[in-house]
């Protein structure tokens, strides 16, 4: 193979690469550091003053530059006995080599920058408890695509050239209208919460700048507030809720821009992105867990999102799961069997965890939430603030609707879990992939012979809270029979 | 060829409920509890140094707050310890090993050997000490899915890691 062959020689990325890590430090200074520039910008300062402050930055773009140039040369990449080899460092040298078994992925990225270039950031998801996650900042599109293609070829796990041709690819694609409807049902609240935080760490920032003092702003504000109509507050809020939904309506149309997977049965390619471009290749034996979800609005339009956990894509790197927009129930089933091929979770013939689960959900978080603020409130509102108390009964509904809608089912290849209170999710989760098995109880469960079930992937963990004692047990010795009577290649 | 396939009934299979474990050494608790003191001592420093530098006004509510906070601290540690060392086991079976721990909320874990990609000893100053060691099992991917046999004298360490170690080669051949 010519392509191979030439991996075998060490080689360093595109020149672009100075520029495209140039840029992504640059951004990272001016992020810190924007408050200082303002300063500068904006501040008369003295002569001697604007010196060093010239000086400072003169200085750091000296040394970003050295350091660029150092990292861009020293840093190269080559293939060695079935080993991706990646060296860095000029004063610390490093030597990386990852075996191509333990390559879990491989993701191309291509914002404005790279486009432009004609060049793409590679990364690898890898496997092994040190979270291994490697990335080239630039590689020519052609090699990119060449290492790409090599690091996923078929190997002793997947489908063999002949195989891959005569399976019917599956390929999913969203248009304009499909891509709008999925920005408007976002979740709104979040990109509001967002602009806030954005907002708030703004006034913050610029505070010491312009010698603002924006709590005095706000009590102003506040006080002009109370004294105006109710016209104004109505407006001011409609004027946020707007906006938040101007913004996640774009940030949505952006990052999905133009998606498509397209599914042979053995891995799943999917390519997205208006600016930011992005290519992933996702091996399904890879796979650890897949979820689906819909909020209540999506639910109704029949829109579902899936959430996919790889190797590595635990609790604490959610940033990492890969989201897969649907526009239809259908379509979700049918990718969903590549992974577990068995019928999809009926609801109302699976198996409910015990009641006990929303009762002291609304004990020890419902009656809590209600009573705070309550007794807050009382010092200003006086009886006015016992109104607070429906949020009790609210936490009473929420969870118990929570808990009438928890159901799941095993099935000869793993677990199928449907939960939500008012938008759905479903989890699937295979029991080649169960590492491990943990069995908890708090007092209070050791009291009424209850347990929850936890079961650890490498990609995450699937829990069943609230099983009985019996069941939990029974259905632990089941998995760990499974995954130790069964020799299957799992990863 | 030498071939079975015999029905398995559930009631039939290793349950994870009929385990007799193996209780930790009694010096853990002993370095446990030395630990907490440690932290106590701690504590206890910070909080004099609190003290030290509020004004005489307000000293005696504070000084009554923290040390009250601190020996609080102190109680539970020592009390949740004693439970959790009670509470605590491992045990090892042909396919797999189980360790039992928690105070408050109770964790029987499982890792199964075929699923684990190595396994370490390892030992802090206070447990050399007292010929402490643990052995701490990593499966692939996520760092959740790690975890650690404590309070066992280096000698069963170093023979679990040797034994795990093996059973792990023979279960990915």
């Amino acid at each position: 193979m010519n392509n191979a062959t030439s991996w075998h020689t060490p080689q360093r990325q595109s020149p672009a690469a100075i520029l495209i890590i140039m840029w992504g430090v640059t951004i990272r200074i001016l992020k810190g550091f924007w408050p200082i520039l303002l300063l500068y910008f904006f501040k008369r300062e003295t002569d001697s003053e604007q010196l060093s402050i010239i000086a400072i930055i003169a200085g750091f773009g000296v040394l970003t530059i050295v350091g660029t140039v150092i990292t861009y040369w020293f840093k190269k990449i080559y293939i060695s006995e079935e080993n991706l080899v990646i060296q860095s460092g000029w004063l610390k040298k490093k030597m990386l080599s990852i075996p191509f078994k333990n390559i879990q992925a491989v993701h191309l990225e291509q914002n404005i920058w790279q486009q432009a270039c004609k060049v793409a950031k590679v990364s690898f998801d890898a496997t092994g408890s040190e979270k291994v996650e490697v990335k080239l900042d630039a590689l020519s599109l052609e090699k990119a695509e060449d290492l790409k293609n090599l690091l996923m070829q078929p190997g002793k796990n997947r489908a063999t050239l002949e195989e891959n041709i005569k399976t019917q690819n599956a390929v999913y694609k969203l248009d304009i209208g499909d891509l709008i409807k999925l920005s408007l049902t976002a979740n709104h609240l979040e990109a509001l919460f967002i602009l806030l935080a954005l907002g708030i760490n703004f006034l913050n920032e610029t505070r010491e700048v312009f010698n603002f003092e924006q709590q005095d702003y706000i009590h102003s504000f506040a006080n002009q507030l109370f004294t105006q109509t109710a016209y104004i507050i109505a407006f001011l809020l409609a004027g946020m809720i707007f906006i938040s939904i101007v913004f996640s309506f774009a940030r949505t149309f952006i990052k999905f821009f133009g998606f498509t997977l397209t599914d042979n049965h053995h891995e799943w390619k999917i390519a997205f992105g208006l600016f930011d471009k992005q290519q992933k290749v996702i091996p399904i034996n890879k796979i650890q867990i897949i979820s689906w979800r819909a909020n209540w609005l999506r639910r109704k339009i029949d829109y579902w999102v899936i959430h996919i956990q790889a190797v590595g894509h635990n609790k604490q790197n959610r940033k990492r799961h890969l989201k897969v927009p649907m526009t239809a129930f259908r379509q979700v089933l049918s990718l969903a069997t590549s992974y577990q091929p068995a019928a999809p979770i009926d609801p109302a013939s699976a198996s409910k965890i015990h009641p006990a689960y929303w009762k002291r959900k609304t004990l020890f978080i419902g009656l809590p939430l209600a009573l705070i603020p309550t007794a807050v409130a009382w010092f200003w509102f006086g009886n006015w603030a016992f109104l607070l108390l429906l949020i009790f009964f609210c936490a009473c509904g929420h969870y118990y609707i929570g808990y009438q809608n928890f159901r799941f089912q095993t099935v000869e290849a793993g677990l199928q879990m449907h939960s939500g209170t008012w938008g759905r999710k479903f989890t699937l989760l295979n029991w080649n992939k169960v590492q491990q098995v943990h069995l908890n109880q708090s007092p209070y469960q050791r009291r009424h012979q209850l347990a929850s079930i936890v079961f650890l992937t490498a990609g995450g963990s699937v829990t069943i809270p609230y099983l009985t004692l019996h069941d939990a047990t029974a259905l632990a010795d089941q998995v760990i029979y499974d995954v130790e009577s069964k020799d299957e290649n799992w990863m | 060829m030498d071939f079975s396939n015999r029905i398995i009934a559930p009631t039939e299979l290793p349950s994870v409920g009929d385990i007799t474990f193996q209780p930790l050494e009694k010096a853990y608790l002993l370095v446990e509890r030395l630990t907490a003191g440690i932290t106590t001592v701690v504590l206890f420093a910070i909080g004099f140094l609190i003290i030290y530098f509020i004004e005489e006004a307000n000293r005696n509510t504070i000084i009554i707050s923290i040390l009250s906070g601190i020996t609080l601290i102190t109680l539970l540690l020592f009390i949740s310890k004693g439970v959790d060392y009670k509470y605590s086991g491992y045990a090892l079976r042909e396919k797999d090993i189980l360790f039992r721990s928690g105070w408050f909320i109770r964790k029987v874990r499982v890792v199964m050997h075929n699923r684990i990609q190595h396994v370490s000893v390892q030992s802090g100053p206070l447990e050399r000490r007292f010929n402490l060691a643990s052995v701490s099992i990593f499966t692939a991917g996520a760092s959740e899915a790690d975890f650690t046999i404590k309070g066992i004298s280096e000698e069963t360490a170093q023979q679990i890691k040797a034994w795990i170690s093996s059973q792990i080669e023979t279960a990915h051949e």
